[in-house]
């Protein structure tokens, strides 16, 4: 039963295409998905609207999104005062109990500083914050150093860290801080629509390894993509241990 | 009468759902001879020859409880709804949660009692597709899993119950010259690695007064010996009795050296992480490739100089072993199996009389571990080689007798709970795998190299995806790749509200896109145009009068709007026009209903009368025809009576109501009855048991009496509104089924096959909507 060489399977579209129609999908299913990923995400508007639309109630109150989408908005905007302060009226515990995260919010608060061309202000600020932090945790260190490698030029685009002046990275903060804010809540602090497409990446990936199947490759479009030749180079390295 | 068996004929079900097992025949001392020899020349093998036709012609499949709801269940209801496809038999429906063994008597008894079972009926009928390759790869998959013992493949001296499942080793002690020390018995059917994870538990019952209960459990290869406890050699593993050690010999795989993990504590909760405890020690036997004679010499020079007897194996010895081994192992096929002495260690406690022993083996890494009275005990082995493991048993001691739970009763561990826990983890570790550098697996062929076509001109593109998602989910790499993960997925959001019609939504959710900080710059949005947004509107607009069961207002809208849909759908139209049949009979039922009297029609289908001036062109025109409930010439049709004097008067008034309802029942009789009509797929759609159950309706005058209610229930009206949104996106040209649920279908499709290859962590994830 076993061999070194394992001929590749393949797998035709047509049959293939014929086990897909089998699954169902119970929209039930699927709406459920959205609904979490509107409610975690914070689209509040969309979320109730989706609430009516499909008769799937957002089982946490609205309220609670409508907060942290705020407190998401102040952070993308880059004004993180204001976003600490909305966590701290919707519960101070949150920034006290998580060290991490309140050092990235002092950070982007220095970015921003950095972004404005307060230099001055930047150093004070270093100085005077971050360094003590750095001192409690040393594994941010090498975090300070990277926001603090901004400063070390002229004009901070030319620095090689230069990719924590992107809106993105306001973003990355925003994500961890909305995170917290639902795990102190008890709730799941990840959406679960991604997991699917981890599960399919993951399962796609795997199935690679021992057969030719049509694939979907951009998973926006989800179209299959079938390859045409067959296999020419079977690699001989193939030891597949199962099976 | 007691047959020859064989070792897929174990089970059998009396009419009465009754376990039962054939007769076997005693193990007399006089037959231990000729089983000799009908061993020797018939050695148990795989049962890689079996038919769908051997498993499921004794009964419905059964498997433990602990397998409920995952993808191996799965497969087995489908395995056997494949069978009563193509072997005839009545197709359960799809309740696919309680076939187990628990539930499978009251199954049996419904499925025998009575035609249709009372669980949830089936609306369409299963998509049977035409036989194909996959479809002959399911009928030829091997599913079954040990449910008994097997007494042809035992040792001597080993008496087995009537159900197979109790063991008694030498009750009639005896002194034969050759007697063997010890003797195994193996299951009748090798673990399949679909399951994933399989366990079964040994009961040590009390024998006779010398019986200690002293057994070895464990599994076994059936190329083994039988008389030898499990791992007396390279072929089985086990765990002993007396004195709590594992036992194992000594094995080559692959060219790497399989030995027992020297001197580690067993791991006591797998949970911290599977033990890998079986590290190769492919190192030291590849350095001692050029010092060739320096382990044998060492053998010999670093003998002990005092003569006590040691208990365990020298090192020395071990490593000249090894290195023997290695050096053989390069010259043969890597993958003969090259055997050691036997080995063991220390495990876990001793066990006996009374004690409850439990074996699991856990296909993800093809470990094994044990329990004992309920308490895992860590994994024993792991990292074995992939062959048809066999639950095995052996014995040493006369009178030991143990009884043996392969899942037909509940278990004493928690397995159910530790196998959720497992499927946990394993989904955990999926989820948050970083990309893996994987030396041993065959790696992945690059992207680049892959001779796909793209359909896109920014080809590199596409395969970011795959890379952003297989990334640690707990800290995505870096801030871009976090944005661009977001903008896939809101792509999937949108993309699946608007299929779905949810447009108050849709545009909810692109605002709050659009109104964000930095909104994404690309962002193609759907409903931009005002057609766009009116069309959709529409669609929903009629998938929603099909959900509340407007029928009317359907057709009326899909004429206006599509003229061509219904011709193109003809599976959708047939069933559309049910509905108003049904509807209309509703309607006719709610308005006479101070009637005291009950209609009872011909049994469907009715007898087509004469049509003549029903025009015959186009079926629009007929169905306007109906619409307009036209009256027509009065036909023969039986009802029942009461002898009432004002009977005559509610009879015209019923015969005005149910003209054109009947009228349009005959019209659907005409139309559908004839098989060469319409070609309508009959792999799709039983057109006749359709429009026999549409009609039924007449027949109920409580309609929830009626076992065909699920044609006026609202799971039929929104599985019909789907098929309608689907029919009306088609005709749009635009596709017909959003990328959320392609993506959805995809991975169900990919786990499945990985399942069916008998990859061992797919095994272990649950179906897919249990995970989501």
């Amino acid at each position: 039963m076993a061999s070194t060489t394992v001929k590749r399977k393949t797998i035709s579209k047509d049959e293939w295409e014929q086990r897909l129609a089998k699954v169902t999908v119970e929209k039930q299913t699927l709406n459920q998905l959205i609904m979490n990923y509107l409610v975690i995400e914070g689209y509040v508007e969309a979320a109730e609207q989706f609430s009516r639309e499909s008769g799937l109630s957002p089982c946490v109150d609205l309220l609670s999104i409508q907060e942290r989408r705020e407190i998401r908005h102040a952070v993308q905007a880059g004004d993180i005062d204001a976003a600490i302060d909305l966590v701290n009226d919707l519960n101070p515990e949150i920034l006290d109990t998580n060290p991490k995260l309140y050092f990235h919010l002092q950070q982007q608060r220095l970015i921003e500083l950095i972004r404005q061309g307060d230099d001055e202000g930047a150093l004070n600020f270093a100085a005077e914050e971050m360094a003590p932090r750095g001192e409690e945790h040393p594994e941010f260190l090498e975090e300070l150093e990277r926001t603090m490698a901004l400063l070390a030029f002229q004009d901070s685009k030319d620095s090689p860290v230069k990719d924590l002046l992107l809106p993105q990275q306001r973003q990355k903060t925003a994500q961890e801080l909305n995170k917290v804010i639902l795990l102190s809540q008890s709730r799941e602090p990840d959406p679960r629509l991604p997991k699917l497409l981890n599960m399919l990446a993951w399962s796609q990936e795997k199935l690679d390894e021992r057969m030719d199947y049509p694939r979907i490759n951009d998973f926006v479009k989800a179209e299959l993509v079938y390859s045409i030749d067959a296999q020419d180079d079977m690699d001989t390295s193939d030891s597949n241990n199962a099976l | 009468m007691s047959n020859p068996l064989d070792s897929s004929s174990i089970f059998t079900f009396s009419s009465q759902g009754i376990l039962r097992a054939p007769l076997f025949s005693y193990h007399s001392r006089s037959a231990r001879s000729q089983r000799r020899l009908q061993r020797a020349n018939s050695p148990s093998k795989d049962e890689s020859v079996c038919t769908m036709q051997d498993t499921y012609s004794q009964g419905i499949p059964a498997y433990p409880p602990y397998l409920q709801s995952t993808i191996y269940a799965l497969l087995v209801e489908e395995q056997y709804r494949l069978y009563c496809l193509r072997y005839g038999r009545s197709i359960p429906p799809r309740s696919s949660k309680h076939h187990n063994w628990s539930n499978m008597l009251s199954f049996l008894d419904e499925s025998t009692t009575s035609a249709s079972p009372p669980s949830l009926p089936d609306p369409p009928p299963p998509r049977f597709q035409p036989s194909n390759a996959f479809l002959d790869r399911l009928e030829r998959q091997d599913l079954r899993l040990p449910s008994a013992w097997n007494q042809n493949d035992g040792g001597e001296d080993l008496t087995i119950t009537d159900d197979k499942l109790g063991v008694t080793f030498r009750e009639n002690p005896s002194f034969e010259e050759d007697s063997p020390e010890a003797s195994s018995i193996r299951a009748n059917h090798s673990i399949k690695p679909q399951c994933g994870l399989f366990y079964y538990e040994v009961d040590i019952l009390a024998g006779d007064q010398f019986a200690d209960g002293h057994v070895g459990v464990g599994f076994g290869w059936n190329v083994g010996r039988t008389d030898r406890m499990p791992g007396g050699d390279g072929f089985s593993w086990g765990y002993h009795g007396d004195t709590g050690h594992i036992f194992a010999a000594s094995l080559v795989q692959g060219g790497q050296l399989f030995s027992q993990n020297d001197g580690h504590e067993p791991r006591r909760h797998p949970r911290h992480g599977v033990s890998n405890m079986a590290t190769s020690s492919s190192s030291s036997s590849s350095s001692n490739s050029s010092g060739d004679g320096n382990a044998l010499a060492q053998l010999i020079s670093n003998r002990p100089t005092s003569s006590t007897a040691t208990s365990t194996i020298p090192p020395t010895a071990r490593s000249a072993v090894r290195h023997l081994i290695g050096r053989n192992l390069r010259s043969s096929n890597p993958t003969q199996l090259i055997l050691g002495p036997s080995q063991h260690r220390a495990y876990g406690p001793t066990f006996g009389v009374g004690d409850v022993v439990g074996c699991g083996l856990d296909f993800r890494n093809n470990s094994i571990f044990f329990t004992r009275n309920g308490v895992h005990l860590g994994t024993a082995f792991c990292n074995l080689r992939s062959r048809s493991f066999y639950p095995m048993v052996g014995f040493k001691t006369p009178g030991d007798r143990i009884h043996t739970n392969f899942g037909q009763q509940a278990f004493l561990f928690d397995i159910e709970q530790y196998r959720r826990d497992e499927m946990h983890r394993t989904i955990d570790t999926i989820l948050c795998k970083a990309p893996s550098p994987l030396p041993t697996l065959h790696r992945p062929r690059s992207q680049s190299s892959l001779p796909y076509t793209y359909d896109q001109p920014h080809a590199g593109h596409i395969s970011d995806h795959h890379r952003l998602f297989r990334h640690n989910r707990t800290q995505p790499a870096n801030a871009t790749d976090a944005q661009q993960e977001k903008h896939v997925l809101n792509q999937l959001v949108r993309d699946y509200l608007h299929h779905s019609g949810y447009i108050g939504t849709l545009l909810a959710f692109q605002q709050q896109i659009a109104t964000s900080p930095h909104p994404p710059s690309d962002l193609p949005s759907h409903l931009s145009t005002e057609v766009d947004r009116d069309v959709t509107t529409l669609r929903h607009d009629i998938c929603q009068d099909m959900r509340k069961g407007y029928i009317n207002q359907v057709f009326r809208k899909c004429e206006q709007h599509f003229p061509a849909l219904l011709d193109h759908q003809p599976v959708l139209c047939f069933r559309l026009r049910c509905q108003k049949f049904l509807y209309c009979v509703q309607q006719m039922n709610t308005s006479s209903a101070n009637y005291p009297g009950h209609i009872v029609s011909t049994s469907p289908p009715m007898s087509p009368s004469s049509m003549d001036d029903l025009p015959t062109i186009g079926i629009k025109r007929k169905i306007q025809q109906q619409d307009l409930l036209l009256g027509e010439p009065p036909t023969q049709r039986r009802r029942l009576d009461d002898d009432e004097d004002d009977s005559t008067y509610r009879d015209a008034q019923l015969c005005a109501a149910l003209e054109p309802v009947m009228a349009y029942g005959r019209f659907l009789q005409d139309t559908y009855g004839p098989k060469s009509v319409l070609d309508l797929d009959p792999s799709q759609i039983n057109v006749k048991d359709e429009l026999a159950a549409t009609f039924s309706i007449l027949a109920y005058a409580n309609a929830n009496d009626n076992p065909n209610i699920y044609l006026i229930q609202p799971a039929w009206h929104e599985s019909i509104a789907g098929d309608l949104n689907q029919a009306i996106l088609s005709e749009l040209g635009q596709p017909t089924t959003s990328t959320l649920e392609r993506a959805y279908q995809q991975t169900s499709v990919a786990v499945h096959e990985l399942v069916m290859l008998g990859d061992g962590e797919a095994s272990m994830i649950p179906q897919l909507d249990t995970v989501l």
